[in-house]
C-alpha cells in the first residue's frame, strides 16, 4: 500500500483544553458560564470545581471512569471540569435519556462511581455519590493535582442510529491535539462568547465547553425548556455569541424567521455532523452576515473534528459537489487514505472512496466490542498502522479537499449499476426544496427497489417523477414516491432512514 | 371566539402531534407532548397561521411558554 498523505506541523502547546484550569486563575473575576438565568465567574466554576475534587478524594474515589448524570445546567459543567481535573474518564448519561439506555450504557462502560446532583437509586449496582452545591467553603489554593492518571478523558456512546450504540473511548491526547488544532487554527479569545447547544453525549459538546473556558471566554448554556431550535437561533442573538457549532439541520429548522433577523455579532460559524449544503450556508450567512462560516467534519471516532473547509476564504468560489459544501483537509499529523470495495487504496484525484484516518485522534477501537470492519490494518515499514474506516464515501479534488460524496452503506447495486442515494436526493431537493431520504427495500420478489420519501410541496408524485426523468437514467428513478407531512429523525436531528425502512 | 379558537387549535395539535385524543389547556407546555420537536413545532406553527390567516413573527413564536400565550396571540389577531 501507498503511502498514505499526511501533513506533519507542530502545533502550539501553549494552549489545550487542559489549561482551563491553569488558566483560569487569570480570569478569576471574568464570566466563564452563562446557565439558567446566571452568571458564574471563574473564580466559582473554580470553587465548585475544586469542592467535587475535595469531595471525591474523602471519598477515596479511585475509579478511572466516572458516569455524571447531566442537564444543562452549571452543576454539570463543573461536575464534568472536576472529573477530568481529577484525572477521570467522564462518562455523559443524558438525565432524560430512557432507563432502558441508561442501563445499558453504566453496563457496557462500567464506571466506578455514578455522580449525580439527586439522590441515588437503590437499585443502581454501581456505587452514587450525590453532590450537592450547598455552603461551598472557600479555598485557598485552586489547584490540584490529578488523583488518577488515565489516558481517557471521556466515553461518549454513539447515537443508536446503527444498531446497538457503541462506546467511543476519546483520549486526552487525542482531545489535546484537537485543541491545539483549534487554538492554532481560530483567533479565540477571552472576549468570546460561546454557544453550547449540544447534548453532552454529542462529542461537539467537548469543543462548546472547553473551547471557551481554555481562553477565559465565557460558555453559554441553552435554557432547559423551549423547543431546541428556537432557543438555539434565540440565545445567538439575545446573548450576541460570537462563536458556535451547530448541525447544519438548525438551518432548514430555523429557514422561516432567518430573513426577519439579524446577528452581527456572530464571527465565528462552524457546521459539522452532518452534509452542508451552499443554499442553506448562503442563508444562514444571509442573516449572521459578520460570521465566517467553516465546514469541519469528524466522526466521534476521530476525535471531535478531523477536517475542515473555510467557505469562500479570500473570495474563491465555494468547493462542493452535488451542493454539498467541501469537508475541507485533514488537520496536521494525521494520515488518511481512501480505499474501493476491495479495501485497496485509491490514488488518483476525484475518484470516489472511503475515507480511513490514522493518528492521534483517530481511536483504535471501540470499549468491550470488536468491530473488525470499521478498523483496517496497514502495515508499512514493517510498522503495523490502524487506520479508522469512517464510512464516508469522499473524493479528493485538485486543491486537496474532500469532497462528501455519501455513505458507503448508500451505496447500493440497482439492477447491476452503482447507484449513490445521496445523487437521487440531490436531485429531489433541487426540486421540492426540502430535506428528503431514499431507501432501499425488497419487494416481494426479492428484488431492490428504490423508495423515495419527501415532503408534501406543490411537486405531485407524477411530476417529480417526470421532471427526475429528464435528469437521471431509469435505474435511478424511485420506484416509489411518499410523500410526507415530516420525516422521522434520530435523536441527533437527522432523517432515520432507519425507520423509513421498517415503513 | 376563545373556545372556537381552542377547539381549531387543538384539532391541529392532534393532527401535528399524532394523538388522537389530545386535550389541549392553556398551561400545556412543549415538555408535556411526546412528539413536540424542532420539526413538528415548525409544521404546528405554520398549520395555525394557515388555519387564522396570519404570520407570527420570531420574538412572538419564542415567547410562547405554554399553548394559553399562543392562543392568546391568535385571539388577538383575530379581533
Amino acid at each position: 500500500m501507498d503511502q498514505p498523505k499526511c501533513v506533519k506541523k507542530t502545533l502550539s502547546t501553549r494552549r489545550s483544553y487542559r489549561h482551563v484550569f491553569a488558566k483560569a486563575d487569570e480570569y478569576l473575576e471574568r464570566n466563564a458560564v452563562y446557565a439558567e438565568g446566571n452568571y458564574y465567574s471563574y473564580r466559582t466554576l473554580n470553587r465548585h470545581i475544586k469542592y467535587i475534587c475535595e469531595t471525591l478524594k474523602s471519598n477515596d474515589v479511585r475509579a478511572k471512569r466516572i458516569a455524571i448524570v447531566c442537564s444543562d445546567d452549571f452543576w454539570t459543567v463543573a461536575t464534568i471540569c472536576a472529573v477530568l481535573k481529577y484525572g477521570a474518564a467522564y462518562i455523559p448519561i443524558l438525565k432524560e435519556s430512557p432507563e432502558e439506555r441508561k442501563n445499558y450504557i453504566i453496563k457496557d462502560a462500567r464506571p466506578g462511581l455514578i455522580l449525580s446532583p439527586d439522590s441515588a437509586s437503590d437499585s443502581s449496582p454501581i456505587p452514587s455519590l450525590q453532590i450537592q452545591f450547598e455552603n461551598i467553603p472557600e479555598f485557598k489554593d485552586v489547584e490540584i493535582a490529578p488523583s488518577v492518571d488515565h489516558s481517557e478523558a471521556c466515553i461518549l456512546y454513539t447515537s443508536g442510529s446503527t444498531g446497538t450504540p457503541k462506546g467511543v473511548p476519546m483520549t486526552k491526547a487525542g482531545i489535546d491535539h484537537c485543541f491545539e488544532w483549534l487554538f492554532d487554527y481560530f483567533d479565540f479569545n477571552e472576549n468570546d462568547r460561546f454557544l453550547q447547544p449540544f447534548r453532552w453525549t454529542f462529542d461537539i459538546s467537548i469543543f462548546s465547553l472547553l473551547a471557551p473556558l481554555s481562553v477565559g471566554a465565557c460558555c453559554y448554556l441553552l435554557p432547559q425548556k423551549g423547543v431546541r431550535s428556537l432557543i438555539i437561533l434565540d440565545s445567538l442573538i439575545k446573548h450576541r455569541i460570537t462563536v458556535v457549532c451547530l448541525v447544519p439541520s438548525i438551518i432548514s429548522l430555523t429557514q422561516k424567521y432567518l430573513p426577519s433577523l439579524e446577528g452581527n455579532a456572530l464571527r465565528i460559524s462552524i457546521f459539522g455532523g452532518e452534509a452542508l449544503y451552499i443554499d442553506m450556508a448562503e442563508l444562514w450567512k444571509k442573516t449572521f452576515q459578520n460570521a465566517t462560516v467553516f465546514n469541519i467534519y469528524g466522526p466521534s471516532e476521530t476525535t471531535i473534528f478531523i477536517s475542515c473547509y473555510e467557505l469562500n476564504k479570500q473570495n474563491s468560489p465555494i468547493e462542493s459537489c452535488n451542493n454539498i459544501i467541501s469537508l475541507g483537509r485533514v488537520i496536521p499529523n494525521h494520515n488518511f487514505i481512501l480505499i474501493d470495495d476491495q479495501k485497496e487504496t485509491i490514488q488518483d484525484k476525484m475518484t470516489t472512496g472511503e475515507l480511513c484516518i490514522n493518528g492521534p485522534q483517530a481511536i483504535p477501537n471501540y470499549i468491550n466490542h470488536i468491530h473488525k470492519d470499521r478498523f483496517l490494518e496497514v502495515v508499512r515499514e514493517g510498522n503495523k498502522e490502524i487506520f479508522f474506516r469512517t464510512g464516508d464515501l469522499v473524493q479528493l479534488n485538485d486543491n486537496d479537499n474532500l469532497l462528501f460524496i455519501g455513505r458507503n452503506d448508500e451505496q447500493v447495486q440497482i439492477q447491476g449499476h452503482r447507484v449513490e442515494l445521496k445523487e437521487i436526493e440531490f436531485h429531489i431537493k433541487k426540486r421540492t426544496g426540502s430535506e428528503n431520504a431514499v431507501v432501499v427495500k425488497e419487494n416481494k420478489a426479492g428484488e431492490k427497489v428504490l423508495i423515495a420519501y419527501a415532503i408534501k410541496s406543490h411537486w405531485s408524485e407524477k411530476r417529480l417523477r417526470r421532471d427526475l426523468q429528464e435528469h437521471l437514467p431509469p435505474y435511478m428513478i424511485p420506484r416509489q414516491f411518499v410523500l410526507m407531512d415530516v420525516l422521522p429523525r434520530n435523536t441527533n436531528g437527522k432523517v432515520d432512514k432507519k425507520t423509513l425502512k421498517e415503513l | 371566539m376563545r373556545d372556537q379558537i381552542t377547539q381549531k387549535i387543538e384539532a391541529i395539535f392532534r393532527a401535528v402531534f399524532d394523538v388522537e385524543d389530545l386535550v389541549i389547556n392553556n398551561d400545556l407546555t412543549a415538555e408535556e407532548v411526546e412528539l413536540w420537536d424542532s420539526l413538528s413545532h415548525m409544521e404546528m406553527i405554520t398549520t395555525v397561521e394557515e388555519a387564522f390567516d396570519i404570520v407570527i413573527p420570531f420574538d412572538k413564536v419564542i415567547a410562547f411558554k405554554t399553548v394559553g400565550d399562543l392562543i392568546d396571540h391568535v385571539l388577538q389577531t383575530q379581533n
